[in-house]
């Protein structure tokens, strides 16, 4: 996306500068486009504080999920046939 | 300390982890399944590869990230992807060409982030908005944000330039957004 010497960038300029803020550094110039843009639409606002708060979700649920002992298991069967199959490929 | 592998202890140690971190990353239980059992037939296959450094569930968990890599890698017969594509949450035309479109722009969540974030029910619906995102878009989304491979490598894996990440990233966070505001912020 190209939106060098705009002054007003629009909203879905500015939600695409908003998702790529959450991994990248923006170039100086995009981020006075963007803080421009946010003093005047609410709902660009929303999106932002929204999909850092996801961002941050996702971080914390991540870790989670994987070592929570009492999660989703696999079937008996599964992991029988996954013990066969292991002791079929050390022979 | 020296780590050892022991393979015949794998599925009661390991095989449940594995089977999340692989199911909060791909769409499909089955898949999981396979991707769990590929994972310690290479495992086996490739123990003489095992230093020791590291213990086993590190050195199974680096092979499972291969294997989703290389299934992302596989699927993705990469479009290229660009802004300019129409998007229905935007107006087409006059003054509002391009800006949010009234019903189709973030409502207010009234955001109370820490209760939302530690809310289990929150959880399984952010979890499931993750796993339905369309396939396109998801690897991007998996690789980089669930992964946290840097950019860079996310390219070369999926074979698209930087540009091209950036809108995947971004189409995938516009529908994750609309998916938990649907679900959870009704």
């Amino acid at each position: 996306m190209d939106t060098k010497g705009k002054m007003m960038i629009t909203c879905k300029e500015a939600t695409y500068l908003i998702s790529k803020r959450e991994q990248d550094v923006l170039s100086f110039a995009e981020r006075l486009q963007l803080k421009f843009h946010l003093m005047m639409c609410k709902y660009c606002r929303r999106f932002a504080e929204q999909v850092h708060f996801l961002n941050d979700a996702i971080l914390k649920m991540k870790q989670k999920v994987e070592d929570q002992e009492d999660g989703i298991q696999l079937s008996k069967q599964s992991k029988d046939l996954l013990r066969s199959k292991i002791a079929e490929a050390q022979n | 300390m020296k780590h050892y592998l022991n393979p015949n202890k794998w599925v009661d140690s390991y095989a449940d982890y594995l089977y999340r971190y692989a199911l909060s990353r791909v769409n499909s239980d089955e898949l999981a399944e396979d991707l769990v059992q590929e994972t310690f037939l290479s495992g086996i296959k490739g123990s003489s590869n095992f230093q020791g450094n590291s213990n086993e569930r590190t050195w199974l968990t680096a092979i499972l990230k291969r294997k989703i890599i290389d299934y992302y890698r596989k699927k993705s017969s990469v479009k290229e992807f660009s802004l300019d594509q129409t998007d229905e949450r935007f107006g087409k035309q006059g003054m509002m060409n391009d800006h949010w479109l009234d019903n189709k722009a973030p409502k207010d969540w009234q955001l109370n982030a820490q209760d939302q974030i530690e809310n289990d029910e929150f959880k399984a619906i952010l979890q499931a908005c993750i796993r339905h995102l369309p396939e396109k878009w998801a690897s991007c989304f998996i690789l980089r944000v669930m992964d946290e491979m840097k950019g860079e490598e996310v390219c070369k894996e999926l074979n698209i330039t930087s540009s091209n990440m950036w809108v995947m990233l971004h189409r995938a966070r516009l529908q994750l957004r609309d998916c938990v505001e649907k679900s959870w912020f009704k």
